[in-house]
């Protein structure tokens, strides 16, 4: 098996990002062509769109970027007035071709086609049950099972079919579902993952995980999918009804602002760019140090280093300079290699570090694996002091929500003290962010799930499933 | 006592009225920690699980916690004595101990309170449990509609107010069976709810708040709880006087028997015609009462709290700010029979701080919102009307989602009628009606004629005809019409009068085509809102018309409709009799192909067309004289309908006329049709008659087809003579103006042709 590793990031990996279009204008496949592609940050393996004209569904879907598995002549015969994207990133299953979604079926009542953000606790369960009706699966992903489960569901709409069969998943689920004359988008009730709806200009709505995505189609009057409610589009009727009682304790994952989501989306009512600033203003007035220059680990840190500078007084300027088309390459996974393919995708600066004590902000750290490297290249550029500073608190615990954050043993910070830590990355300090001041910088003191840092999950984990128990019958 | 600024308040109860308390209380800067028990899925602060009837626990979390004062919601606690337990503790507790709350637990001591006091009440007679006898006869003996009160504590549904004698025995019987009952008369009034503080010593009212005890709207069905509320509520009595009336004597009497009533006390009152009467006293807040009451509180309530608690009440400490507030219960359906537990609630609706939604039988299970109870929510508005707190309130109630939810649609309904004192209040005034007809008086009188027996001011009018009899075969015509959207034109310009003239010209025109001549005529007037002035300027309008044509104005109708017409709109409508010779009826039975159509000038578009013109002329002002007019716009619409019975008088007796067709709305294609015999078309020749300039502007202007414009407007011709070719000139000659030939008849299928 061919494994795909991504060696040049040591953030947790974001599984996917979805996208509904449904519009009297017949440009759908490319509206949500281009709204995959304003959410490729949410997944880089593979892509995949669905359209239906009324009657018949079609679909198109591959490993790759949004660019290069969309071409005009893959999308010319989507054609229709409702469709669903999906951009992945593997939580469950082997990466492959076989796992992209959207998927999309022939039931008795149509065709249902179903691309899924987050993940499911009780899949493992949810999926023997299935087995043991006998059901056949072809991949081994939860989101096939939700299809299966949806398409077997009593009920003479598919909005009835989701409300019945809600209550049964249990975990985060941002879901978008493609019948033969609407698009259907729910959000499990604790509000995990984001989606959002929006107008779009020329009649017709669409809803995404980001509003960044909704944006770049011009939506007017954009609004949450709220918890536990079912959204519909039908060309230019909206109808949104509550499903399922939302959750009194809300969970939405507290990384989105961190790292994941883009700057410019909004959510609850927060802009991430401004959420990031202030992570790296409270960063500065709780781990302050003596220093020259603050620089960022470009893209996502670049706001937290200017909040940092900005309250700090230190000066901001760039350390790195990123090689933007690294992508992904195929290479071996040994220690040398990783370290290269961090040199391969940062250079630094000498002309802003020579001489100078340095202040790095990075979002997160995970594995561990690319701060030594990246210490080792502030050095080499003529750093004389790095000291590191992490806008979010040690992550200690894995996520079960949809976030990859590899086994337990992989959280570097699970394994070793602050001081270890520092000494194994090589920088002269390290301090990471409060659980208080990151919330603060959120600016909510409820309705957020941080069991990532503090190991207090929102719904209780009976079962750790491993990730390739599918796999073991289909090759 | 120390002016503590950072507090432990305990809340004990689980209803949507600890849920309002909470709220309050959490808004003190005195307040440092809140905790309440067992609360509800809604109630701020942090949650215990211990039931509000066990003391014993409840002393030892107050212990346990340091608590600073325990606020107690609801009755079973208070006669379980927790107000005793927790002073024995050394713990402060608002609410009155258990001999104080024997004001509500023991009906019986209630009643003998308030006789001693002199505080009026009904007529009433306790009993013991088991004696029916005793109940039955006083009951007859008192000979008036009674209510039974079974005398412990009932949650407030212990109160029957049977609809019949059947009933009545029946219940005297059933709370006989089980406890001591008072039989009380029934009294007949407004119902309200007066909750003062009190400290011990002195008392401070918070407004009167009207609450809703039926589950059915309308007030009909089971007792509940209450399933609204709002406040004030004016009575037309002032609330200190209600308070030094019903509250205060009470609490000075517990004070000298050594019983201090420390806590709310809530009196229900009934203001009957003879005055205000105590129905009952509760020792608590009321529910939904207080959910209504503490929005309008602007003083801090922990502040009120404690200075009971310390008996240093005074009346400035309670402000109250001017607003109304009002309530709706959402309960569940099986309510107040059973209640709903766990079922999932979808919307707990949004709650803000002038639309507050309190929580009442709620709980959080496995992270949900379910239903705990009978009253599930209590949506408030708060609002500078009480019409706009309505609103805020219906508001949230009706985004409340959870399965079998209700609530009554109509709380408040009783204060819209409260408000008003004269039918005036709702847009209609009879004295301006009446001022009305005296102007019309002296124009009406200049139509009466020798054979007028009744007219304005009858309630029919009534003429002698027995002129009648100087007829061969005397026959009655009769025509009704309006004068279209002209009347809009009209109330605009506010040139009124000349509707008047236009409908009865109209209605003669149209008795006169059948040769009669008129005989009375009444009329309809109808507007938004009645003006003297502008009525009496109408209706001189007619009486002047009905004068020129020697017609009885007989009577009329003035109607002010507000909200059925807009504002400053009205409308007028008029039926006229004439009365003709038999053998003189037009039209004749010989109208034959060949026939000439001698077509008489109209002066305006009379009175139809006007939706039309109205329209083409919306933009432009109707003082302006756009080409060709010879006047303004104004003038030229709103010229009357002319009479054409002084016009025609002559023509008509040289006997030769074999039809007359009055052009009104349908235009010439289609009013001359009403003449024709079968087989017979009419012809018209367009251009035969000169257009007048309104006419014509109006052609330039639309796009219409003539043969459209036609049936719209006259085009300059108001009546159409029908005579035999030979005939015309005699015709012609017998009028004194001019006339043309616009047409004849041929063959065809009594349709008009333009040509």
């Amino acid at each position: 098996m061919n494994r795909k590793i991504e060696i040049t990031s040591d953030s947790p990996r974001e599984e996917c990002g979805v996208i509904a279009v449904s519009s009297p204008a017949d440009d759908v496949a490319q509206l949500a062509f281009f709204g995959l592609f304003a959410l490729q940050h949410r997944g880089q393996e593979a892509a995949g769109i669905a359209v239906s004209d009324g009657r018949q569904a079609r679909l198109h879907k591959d490993v790759g970027l949004v660019g290069h598995v969309f071409t005009q002549a893959t999308l010319a015969p989507l054609v229709g007035n409702h469709a669903i994207g999906h951009n992945r990133y593997s939580t469950t299953g082997v990466s492959g071709a076989r796992n992209a979604q959207p998927f999309l079926v022939e039931t008795m009542n149509g065709p249902l086609a179903v691309a899924h953000n987050g993940n499911l606790v009780n899949a493992a369960e949810l999926r023997d049950e299935l087995l043991g009706k006998g059901f056949g699966l072809t991949a081994s992903s939860d989101s096939e099972v939700m299809t299966l489960m949806l398409a077997s569901a009593g009920g003479t709409t598919w909005e009835d079919r989701l409300e019945r069969t809600l209550s049964s998943w249990r975990g985060a689920y941002s879901l978008v579902v493609l019948a033969a004359d609407r698009v259907i988008a729910v959000r499990d009730p604790w509000g995990f993952r984001p989606l959002s709806v929006g107008r779009l200009p020329q009649g017709g709505y669409a809803i995404a995980s980001e509003t960044c995505a909704l944006r770049t189609l011009d939506c007017t009057e954009i609004s949450e999918v709220a918890p536990g409610e079912i959204v519909t589009a039908q060309g230019s009727t909206l109808t949104r009804r509550q499903a399922i009682a939302p959750a009194v304790k809300q969970a939405r994952c507290t990384f989105e602002f961190v790292y994941f989501s883009r700057p410019d989306s909004q959510w609850d009512d927060r802009s991430v760019h401004l959420v990031r600033q202030r992570l790296g203003e409270e960063l500065a007035r709780e781990s302050p140090v003596d220093a020259d220059v603050v620089v960022p680990v470009p893209d996502s840190s670049i706001p937290a280093a200017v909040g940092y500078s900005r309250v700090s007084g230190i000066e901001y300027n760039d350390g790195f300079i990123k090689n933007r088309y690294i992508g992904r390459t195929f290479i071996e996974p040994t220690q040398s290699m990783r370290q290269r393919g961090v040199a391969m995708k940062f250079n630094a600066l000498s002309e802003n570090l020579a001489g100078k004590r340095v202040v790095l902000i990075d979002d997160s750290i995970v594995r561990g694996t690319t701060a030594g490297p990246l210490v080792k290249l502030l050095r080499s550029a003529g750093a004389i002091e790095v000291h590191m500073r992490i806008t979010c608190p040690p992550i200690m615990h894995p996520c079960h929500f949809g976030v990859d954050m590899g086994h337990d043993n992989d959280l570097i910070a699970a394994r070793m003290t602050p001081d270890e830590l520092q000494e194994f990355i090589g920088c002269d300090s390290i301090a990471f962010l409060s659980l208080e001041a990151m919330m603060r910088a959120v600016g909510r003191t409820e309705g957020y799930c941080n069991s990532c840092f503090t190991g207090d999950y929102p719904i209780e984990i009976t079962k750790r499933h491993s990730k390739f128990l599918f796999d073991q019958v289909l090759a | 006592m120390t002016a503590s600024s950072s507090l432990t308040v305990l809340i004990v109860g689980s209803g949507a009225r600890e849920h309002a308390l909470a709220t309050s209380i959490q808004k003190s800067p005195r307040c440092k920690r809140l905790l309440v028990t067992p609360g509800n899925g809604g109630t701020p602060g942090e949650r215990f699980g211990i039931a509000a009837d066990n003391v014993v626990e409840l002393v030892a979390l107050c212990v346990d916690q340091k608590v600073d004062l325990a606020v107690v919601g609801p009755e079973t606690s208070l006669a379980a004595g927790i107000a005793d337990e927790l002073a024995k503790a050394g713990i402060r507790c608002f609410g009155p101990n258990m001999r104080a709350a024997q004001l509500e637990t023991s009906k019986s001591y209630a009643r003998e309170v308030a006789a001693l006091l002199g505080i009026p009440g009904p007529r009433y007679a306790t009993f013991g449990a088991g004696e029916f006898a005793s109940a039955i006869r006083w009951w007859k003996n008192l000979g008036t509609e009674v209510v039974i009160k079974q005398s412990g504590l009932a949650g407030g549904k212990g109160v029957f107010v049977p609809q019949s004698e059947e009933e009545t025995a029946a219940a005297i019987e059933e709370c006989l069976a089980l406890s001591e009952t008072v039989i009380e008369e029934r009294l007949h009034g407004i119902e309200c709810s007066l909750i003062s503080f009190c400290d011990g010593h002195a008392s401070v009212p918070l407004p009167l708040a009207q609450d809703h005890k039926r589950i059915g709207e309308g007030d009909t069905g089971l007792n509940t709880g209450g399933m609204g509320a709002y406040a004030p509520i004016n009575v037309g009595l002032g609330l200190s006087e209600l308070n030094a009336q019903f509250v205060q004597p009470v609490i000075a009497h517990l004070e000298s028997s050594h019983i201090p009533y420390m806590g709310m006390l809530y009196a229900g009152l009934m203001i009957t015609k003879d005055g205000p009467r105590l129905l009952e006293f509760n020792c608590r807040f009321g529910d939904p009462e207080t959910q209504v009451l503490l929005p309008l509180l602007d003083s801090d309530l922990l502040d009120i709290m404690m200075s009971c608690v310390d008996g240093k009440l005074q009346a400035s400490d309670v402000k109250v700010r001017t607003l109304h507030a009002l309530g709706v219960v959402v309960a569940c359906d099986t309510y107040p029979a059973a209640s709903s537990r766990g079922a999932p609630i979808l919307s707990a609706a949004n709650s803000t701080s002038s639309a507050p939604v309190f929580h009442g039988g709620t709980d959080v299970l496995d992270n949900r919102l379910v239903t705990n109870g009978g009253r599930i929510f209590t949506c408030v508005g708060v609002g500078e009307s009480l019409s706009e707190a309505r609103t805020l309130a219906y508001q949230n109630a009706a985004a409340v989602q959870f399965s079998g939810a209700y609530f009554r649609r109509d709380i408040g309904w009783r204060s819209i009628g409260a408000s008003i004192t004269s039918y005036s209040a709702t847009g209609v005034d009879i004295d301006e009606g009446t001022r009305a007809v005296n102007l019309m008086k002296a124009s009406i009188e200049t139509t009466t004629t020798a054979q007028v027996l009744r007219g304005v001011g009858a309630f029919g009018g009534a003429l002698d005809v027995s002129f009648l009899k100087e007829f061969d075969e005397p026959v009655l015509v009769a025509s009704t019409d309006g004068v279209g959207t002209k009347v809009e034109l009209a109330a605009r310009t506010g040139r009124v009068r000349g509707t008047g003239i236009d409908i009865v010209n109209h209605c003669i025109n149209d008795v006169l085509v059948q040769r009669a001549t008129p005989l009375f005529f009444l009329d309809y007037l109808a507007s938004s809102h009645v003006d003297a002035e502008r009525v009496a300027a109408v209706v001189d309008g007619m009486s002047y018309a009905c004068a020129a044509a020697g017609c009885v104005l007989l009577g009329g109708e003035t109607a002010e409709m507000p909200g059925v017409y807009v504002d400053g709109a009205f409308d007028i409508a008029g039926t006229l009799v004439g009365v003709a010779e038999r053998r003189n009826l037009l039209p004749r039975s010989d109208i034959a192909r060949g026939d000439m159509l001698i077509g008489v000038a109209s002066n305006g578009p009379h009175t139809n067309g006007y939706s039309l013109l109205r329209k083409v002329f919306e933009w432009i002002p109707l003082e302006a004289t756009p080409h060709p007019l010879k006047r303004n716009l104004a003038d030229t619409l709103l010229e009357p309908h002319r009479n054409y019975l002084p016009v025609l008088a002559k023509a008509l007796d040289t006997e030769c006329v074999k039809a007359l067709v009055h052009i009104t709305g349908g235009g010439l294609p289609d009013n001359i049709p009403r003449v024709l015999p079968a087989g017979v078309d009419a012809e018209v020749v367009l251009g035969s008659w000169p257009m007048p300039p309104l006419f014509q502007l109006v052609r330039q202007l639309t796009t219409m087809e003539d043969v459209e414009l036609y049936r719209t407007l006259n085009m300059g011709i108001g009546m159409v003579i029908i005579v035999h070719p030979s005939d015309a000139a005699k015709v012609r000659d017998a009028i004194d103006e001019p006339t043309w030939i616009i047409g004849n008849l041929t063959s065809g299928t009594q349709r008009v042709n333009l040509r």
